[in-house]
């Protein structure tokens, strides 16, 4: 129990190693709408809400910019 | 799958053949089993070794790789049948898991190889499998042969879905190669999508090709079984349109975040997208035989513009 333990706290640890480029996180962003074709523009909120995230990412561009 | 879910499933296919002959029809809780009419009438299972499987399993991942190849494939991966030496098939593939590392992209945390699973077992990780007869004339043999020695020689998975490069293999790489050892001439490589998130993910997936091999782009001959999840063939037709429709609805202007999203190195649907997929199948789940393929077009993309919103 206590070995599994150990093998999902480090497996956490080591999963945090990979980085997540801004640009990949871009492409995660959801489109707003009309421009989303699967519903799920109510998401892009979240991922583009504008000034603060363009600052952060340094980089934003269309389709997340409004 | 448990042993006795393979049991059954496996005595449940023996019993499918037979059904073929009587007219029966044989439903399973778990996995249907569906004969190819014009399979042998002998009530022997159809499998034999070089037969090629194409699969779709559930999650993201099917989707996503869906989305790459610049023409639609129904399928996402392929293997292999090998029987053993006591007559039951086995599947072979190359395929991988993540194993956290201190590697910092996805790709160098990717492990794996060629696997060989119980064929009962392999339809028990999948939504739906097809089994087709390879290409006339091969040599089934051979084919067997260069199984056995790619597993000996431990040849890796390739992340980066390099055909050029042996050393390394993906999953039709791994299936072409074989069926060249019997005789198989390989088919053409097809483009990668230029659409540009998704280019930008497969890179930092590992993924640099401009081509590559899909799995569904292989030649093949009869289909011989069938498995899936739901009761009946129609079910897992609407499954594959709605992928198609998905497919269609993903031009260069969409970005992959409106379909899937990020979580930590891993990524997950968008519920409007996995509710898609959900009920794609349920439109057929009462069906007897299988729908016209223009009606059933029409009726998944009634169901896209319901759940998604029109295009």
């Amino acid at each position: 129990m206590r070995r599994a333990a150990t093998v999902a706290v480090l497996s956490l640890a080591l999963a945090g190693c990979i980085k997540v480029p801004d640009r990949v996180k871009l492409s995660f962003c959801a489109q707003p709408a009309p421009s989303n074709h699967f519903g799920s523009a109510s998401a892009a909120r979240s991922c583009c809400p504008g000034p603060p995230r363009v600052a952060r990412f340094g980089h934003y561009s269309e389709p997340c910019s409004r | 799958m448990t042993d006795l879910g393979r049991r059954r499933l496996l005595a449940g296919l023996s019993g499918a053949l037979l059904a073929g002959c009587s007219g029966r029809v044989l439903e399973y809780s778990i996995h249907s089993v569906y004969d190819d009419p014009s399979a042998g009438s002998s009530g022997r299972p159809p499998f034999r070794t070089g037969q090629i499987v194409l699969s779709e399993a559930p999650g993201p991942y099917g989707i996503l790789f869906s989305l790459a190849p610049e023409r639609f494939f129904r399928f996402t991966h392929s293997a292999l049948v090998v029987m053993d030496p006591s007559g039951e098939p086995f599947v072979y593939d190359m395929s991988a898991e993540f194993k956290p590392t201190l590697a910092t992209e996805p790709a160098g945390s990717l492990a794996g190889g060629i696997r060989r699973t119980p064929l009962a077992d392999y339809v028990g990780m999948h939504l739906y499998v097809e089994v087709f007869e390879p290409p006339l004339n091969v040599d089934r043999a051979r084919v067997e042969a260069r199984v056995k020695e790619l597993e000996a020689r431990h040849v890796e998975f390739d992340a980066g879905w390099d055909f050029s490069d042996h050393s390394r293999m993906f999953c039709s790489e791994f299936v072409v190669d074989a069926l060249a050892a019997g005789g198989v001439s390989p088919p053409p490589l097809v483009p990668l999508t230029h659409n540009p998130s998704l280019r930008t993910v497969l890179t930092w997936f590992g993924v640099t090709a401009v081509d590559s091999l899909p799995a569904a782009a292989l030649p093949r001959e009869r289909r011989v079984a069938a498995f899936s999840v739901w009761p009946n063939r129609a079910c897992a037709a609407a499954y594959l349109e709605a992928k198609r429709e998905l497919y269609r609805r993903f031009t260069p202007d969409q970005n992959i975040g409106n379909l899937l999203e990020l979580e930590r190195y891993d990524v997950r649907l968008r519920p409007p997208v996995a509710e898609f997929l959900q009920r794609a199948p349920e439109l057929y789940l009462t069906a007897k035989g299988e729908p016209a393929e223009a009606e059933l077009r029409d009726r998944v993309r009634a169901l896209a513009v319901e759940v998604l919103g029109p295009v």
